[in-house]
Parts: C-alpha cells; sequence; structure tokens
C-alpha cells in the first residue's frame, strides 16, 4: 500500500488535470480520479513493467473516463426521448451557452484557452484534449471513443472552429 | 480537393470558391493530406494572407493546448478516499484470472505521442481485454515496491539534478556534454533525436519571418520549458545512467520537442 501511494503521488496531477478536462467538473473530476487509481491497484498485475507507469496510468484512466461518458449517455438517452441528431454533440448547448456567457462576460479576465475549452461540447471537448492537449492519434481516439476515424476528424474541426470563434 | 462539409457558421472570409476549406486548413495542420494537396494548399497560403493567418491561428493554438499544465493538483483527501476504498479489496493487488469487463486496462506502452503501437485497447474486443490469468499477486506487489523505488529514485534524482545543468535559452539545442557517460544505448538516441531537432529547427527557423509573433512567442516559451526538462532529465541519467525510466524520461522529453517542432513547421508525414 505504501508502495502503490507513492506511485499514487508521482501520478495523481496528470491523472486528475486529465478528468477535469474531460469532465469540466472537479467533484466529477475526483470521482474519476479516485476510481481510476482503484482501478488500476485492482489491474496492478496485468501491468507489464515495459512502460512507465504513469504512461499505463495515464491510459488507463482516458479508458474509465470515456468508459463512464458513454455509460452516462446511455443512461440519458433512455431517459430523454430525443430524435437523432447524428454525430454531432448537441448534449448540453443550454449549459455551453450559459458558461459562455459567464465566461464572456467574465470583466478584467482574458479568455483564455482552457476557459474556452470548457465551453465544448462534449465530443468535440474530448476530441480536443485527447488530440491537442494530450497528444494521442485520430485513430487511437476513434479506437477508444468507439467512432469512426472520420467523426474524431470532424469533431477536432468543429471543436477548433468554436474555440477560434470564442477566443477572437 | 474542397471539404466544404461544415455545419457551423461561415469562416471570416467565407468565399469557398477563392479560400481554402476550413477542412482542408485543418488537415494540412494534422498532416492528413497528401503532398500533392499540401503543396496546392501551401501554395495558395503563400498568396493568401487570410488563409494563411487562419493557418497561423490554427497552429498557436495547437501549440497553446500542448503546453497546457497537464499536472493540477488533486484534492488532499482524495488518497485517504483512494487507500479507503483499495484497503477494502483487502490489501492486495487482484489477481486477474477472470475475463475482463469491455473496456480493460491499457496496453502499456510508450508515450501517448509515439505513434508506434495501438495505445488503447479496442472497446469490445474480447481477444485483447483478455487478462493473463496466472500471476500471483504477491508478484504484482512486488511490481509495485520495484515501481515504486524506481520513482521515488527518480524524483530523488530530479530533485538533485535542477542545478547541475542549468536551464537552457530558448530555441538552442542541448549541448550533449559528457555524451560518453550516457547509456551505451541511449547515445544513439540522443544522437538521432539531435540531428532530427537541428534539421527542423533549421527550417523551423526559416519560417520564422511567416509566422505570427504571437505563435513564436508561444513556440519560443514551450521550446524553454522543454528544454529544461531536458537538461534535468539529463542531468539525472549522467548521474545514474543505469536508470531506465530516466532513459525512458529524457527520450519522451526530446520526442516531445521534436513534435512541437514538427508541427509547428508543419513537416510531419501524412500518416
Amino acid at each position: 500500500m505504501q508502495a502503490f501511494e507513492v506511485l499514487y503521488r508521482q501520478s495523481a496531477g496528470r491523472v486528475f488535470a486529465l478528468c477535469l478536462r474531460m469532465s469540466r467538473d472537479r467533484e466529477r473530476a475526483r470521482e474519476l480520479a479516485h476510481d481510476a487509481f482503484v482501478r488500476a491497484w485492482e489491474k496492478m498485475s496485468t501491468f507489464r513493467g515495459d512502460a512507465a507507469f504513469s504512461t499505463w496510468m495515464h491510459r488507463l484512466t482516458v479508458n474509465l473516463v470515456l468508459e463512464r461518458q458513454r455509460s452516462e449517455r446511455r443512461r440519458a438517452a433512455h431517459e430523454v426521448t430525443v430524435a437523432d441528431r447524428g454525430d454531432v454533440d448537441e448534449d448540453d448547448a443550454p449549459e455551453v451557452r450559459t458558461m459562455l456567457q459567464l465566461v464572456r462576460h467574465d470583466e478584467g479576465e482574458r479568455l483564455d484557452l482552457e476557459a474556452a475549452i470548457r465551453t465544448l461540447p462534449p465530443n468535440a471537448r474530448t476530441v480536443f484534449v485527447l488530440h491537442e492537449v494530450e497528444g494521442y492519434q485520430h485513430d487511437e481516439i476513434a479506437q477508444s471513443m468507439g467512432i469512426a476515424p472520420g467523426t474524431v476528424r470532424a469533431h477536432l474541426h468543429r471543436a477548433r472552429r468554436l474555440l477560434m470563434e470564442y477566443l477572437r | 480537393m474542397m471539404n466544404n462539409n461544415d455545419d457551423l457558421q461561415p469562416l471570416p472570409h467565407g468565399d469557398s470558391g477563392r479560400h481554402a476549406s476550413w477542412d482542408q486548413l485543418n488537415d494540412l495542420v494534422d498532416h492528413r493530406l497528401d503532398v500533392n494537396e499540401s503543396r496546392a494548399i501551401e501554395l495558395h497560403l503563400a498568396e493568401c494572407a487570410e488563409c494563411a493567418a487562419q493557418r497561423a491561428a490554427m497552429i498557436a493554438m495547437s501549440v497553446d493546448a500542448h503546453a497546457l499544465p497537464h499536472d493540477v493538483p488533486p484534492p488532499d483527501d482524495l488518497w485517504s478516499e483512494v487507500a479507503a476504498s483499495i484497503g477494502a479489496t483487502r490489501g492486495a493487488p487482484r489477481n486477474e484470472s477472470e475475463p475482463q469487463s469491455a473496456l480493460s486496462a491499457p496496453t502499456p506502452s510508450t508515450s501517448p505521442r509515439t505513434p508506434r503501437t495501438p495505445r488503447f485497447n479496442a472497446l469490445g474486443d474480447p481477444a485483447r481485454t483478455r487478462m493473463p490469468g496466472t500471476q500471483k499477486a504477491w508478484l504484482a506487489a512486488a511490481a509495485i515496491t520495484l515501481m515504486a523505488l524506481s520513482s521515488a529514485l527518480t524524483a530523488l534524482y530530479l530533485r538533485r539534478a535542477p542545478n547541475s545543468a542549468p536551464a537552457l535559452a530558448t530555441n538552442q539545442q542541448p549541448v550533449p556534454a559528457g555524451t560518453t557517460l550516457l547509456p551505451a544505448a541511449f547515445v544513439e538516441t540522443e544522437r538521432t533525436y539531435l540531428a532530427s531537432v537541428a534539421e527542423v529547427q533549421s527550417l523551423l527557423d526559416a519560417q520564422r519571418g511567416v509566422l505570427a509573433p504571437a505563435t513564436i512567442e508561444t513556440v519560443d516559451r514551450a521550446l524553454a520549458t522543454i528544454d529544461a526538462a531536458i537538461a534535468e532529465a539529463r542531468a539525472a541519467l549522467l548521474a545514474d545512467p543505469a536508470n531506465g525510466a530516466l532513459a525512458e524520461l529524457l527520450e519522451t522529453n526530446y520526442r516531445q520537442k521534436l513534435d512541437l517542432l514538427r508541427r509547428t513547421a508543419g513537416l510531419h508525414q501524412t500518416s
């Protein structure tokens, strides 16, 4: 347990940053980071040691966050009957608009990229964070999200356009 | 190829007949166009200030995004919660002998930026999500201990190292002093990276006149950060040449620098 705590101390900052960026919510990020470390503990026997623990942990966290996002969306789909609106995210457009207004009216505060990323729709945000911040490739993201590479590309292009509009 | 399939507001310049499309500019930045397409758009950008500015802004945002902090301190009491949950699993990592759930732990590989092998397990791919079933829990615990020891040593070396190798000035190559003391296997790796970095950097330097000042400033700032990390990791590796984790850390830093330079210079080959 003490040894695992050393590993936790080494990688917790990166894990939490990833969870925070992907979830936009500090409390949710806390839950995700917690679950990621518990899962890492449970699956430690699968760690083969041919990569840094932090790398393994990072990927485990990405997978866990995406897994949770999918199940939340499945649950939401059961709760809310909506027409099929294609692969473009629209999930929380009202929330996005509200956040954007808040950011734009935050006098004296420069609209920074971090804040702008938080305003993106979920899929666009996920793709942008994984590609531009974390450095994953289109194919990797497509595989992990269970979507086509072309859809990843569309989300990324859309994210960039939204961000540039917000930051203009 | 004009990809005007955007469903969003038009670009500021709007005229898709005279300008590169948004998708084309994105694909150019992401190095997803073939040679002929890239050349055609580059020719257009050489004559179109609006499209060139769009591309520059896109690159600047990409560089800014990659430079965002990758570490955010978690809540102070998160570890106690994790420890409590782990304690509920009776103290030792579970022996994964049962078939795994739909989404498995990721396959350990190299840095996320290294385009070598698949990073994630495919969703719903049982062949890739099955765990080795014979490992003993005590082996896993021993692995944790070894990793923790290695991590602690790395941290210790890195704490000792900062003053032994000064941070490199912006856009300067790390000086490979003491190369002969590096692990033999790493000497060639470093030489290769330095040659690639020098090559890309010379091309980037030649492009500086056409890059936006804000982009140059952002890139220089990111390079300075990476160079400082390279200097630290290198000093640590010189102090402990047998430490594979430090070699990996240094290689990752070199890779990040090369990737940043390539992104900025637009030199990645279409994958």
